[in-house]
């Protein structure tokens, strides 16, 4: 099945091979490259995420892929759409903001202050779909702070992300995309 | 165009071309319809009341319960890229030790525009309690 490519590439020589790989390796660098660049562009360690629960419905479903940009200086308000991380948590969650106390931060011993830096806050999140807020969620912290903040949500594509659930599901699928596109790059004679 | 592989290439090229112009100018299109519907709020009562801190039940903590009513006319919002409003009544206030609050004590989601007609006496429908404990 293979035996002309075999023949085309013993004629080609190892340099052909060589330049096959760096092809490829150019295609990994500059897609590795357009994602960190999105990542600093918006200011966001992610700035494309999945919906992964039905907490926001009916404005997010399952599978909706969400864009966000996390500006440095700008305050966040009530209302406004964010994905969070809370440390000791590896999944983001997303939720709308419900309280935001500006100028105030936690001091050592829990206790809230006044903070010299007008661009501290601390939010309260909650889902839509949910009927409290979510200080279950926070693993202990009572208030989120901008740094356990991911970005904020500027646009969305429906059901995009399903192909991300479902490789998260099925590895099998990942593996076999991933076999597929390289064997396809390395067999391409152009 | 001879093989079923550039013709795939090739349609699958101007389809993504095509989506993105479009979706491009759905999202400018929302620029041109601007619609500002006025409402009128108004607080029917305030009262605080000491209680428990909810997660540390030592701790005493102030919460206040309020009643308002609110009537607008939202139905000029709904346009036909409109999914839903998201309506919130907020309280924004400052504490004493300068601290700026905006704290949501009401929502309500509305999705089609024969619900958009708002008229509502409630109270708060979340616990609307004060960072540092009280309110004075």
């Amino acid at each position: 099945m293979f035996a002309d490519e075999l023949k085309t590439l013993r004629r080609l020589g190892f340099r052909h091979i060589l330049l096959q790989i760096l092809n490829f390796a150019s295609v990994l660098a500059s897609g590795l490259t357009i994602w960190k660049g999105l990542g600093l562009i918006t200011n966001s360690e992610s700035p494309i995420v999945v919906v992964l629960s039905g907490s926001m419905e009916p404005a997010f479903y399952r599978g909706d892929l969400l864009f966000l940009t996390n500006p440095a200086n700008e305050k966040y308000h009530t209302g406004d759409i964010t994905v969070y991380k809370v440390p000791g948590a590896d999944i983001p969650i997303v939720h709308r903001v419900l309280e935001t106390h500006d100028g105030a931060k936690i001091a050592r011993g829990r206790s809230i202050v006044a903070s010299s830096n007008s661009q501290d806050q601390l939010l309260l999140t909650k889902g839509d779909n949910n009927y409290i807020d979510d200080i279950e969620l926070y693993q202990g912290l009572e208030w989120l702070q901008r740094r356990h903040i991911i970005g904020k949500v500027r646009g969305f594509l429906p059901y995009v992300g399903y192909v991300t659930i479902a490789m998260n599901d099925f590895p099998q699928l990942k593996y076999a995309l991933l076999g597929g596109l390289g064997l396809l790059a390395l067999i391409q004679r152009e | 165009m001879h093989t079923i592989y550039s013709r795939i290439n090739n349609t699958s090229a101007l389809l993504s071309t095509c989506l993105m112009c479009l979706v491009g100018a759905i999202a400018v299109s929302s620029y041109f319809m601007t619609t500002d519907p006025r409402g009128t709020i108004g607080v029917a009562s305030i009262q605080v009341f000491p209680g428990n801190a909810r997660r540390y039940v030592n701790k005493q903590q102030d919460f206040a319960f309020l009643h308002f009513n609110v009537s607008a006319d939202l139905t000029p919002l709904f346009n036909w890229n409109t999914k839903q409003l998201f309506l919130y009544v907020s309280a924004e206030y400052t504490n004493p030790q300068g601290i700026r609050n905006d704290v949501v004590i009401w929502d309500k989601i509305v999705r089609r525009k024969e619900d958009a007609n708002i008229t509502i006496t409630s109270r708060n429908k979340y616990t609307f309690r004060e960072l540092s404990s009280t309110f004075r």
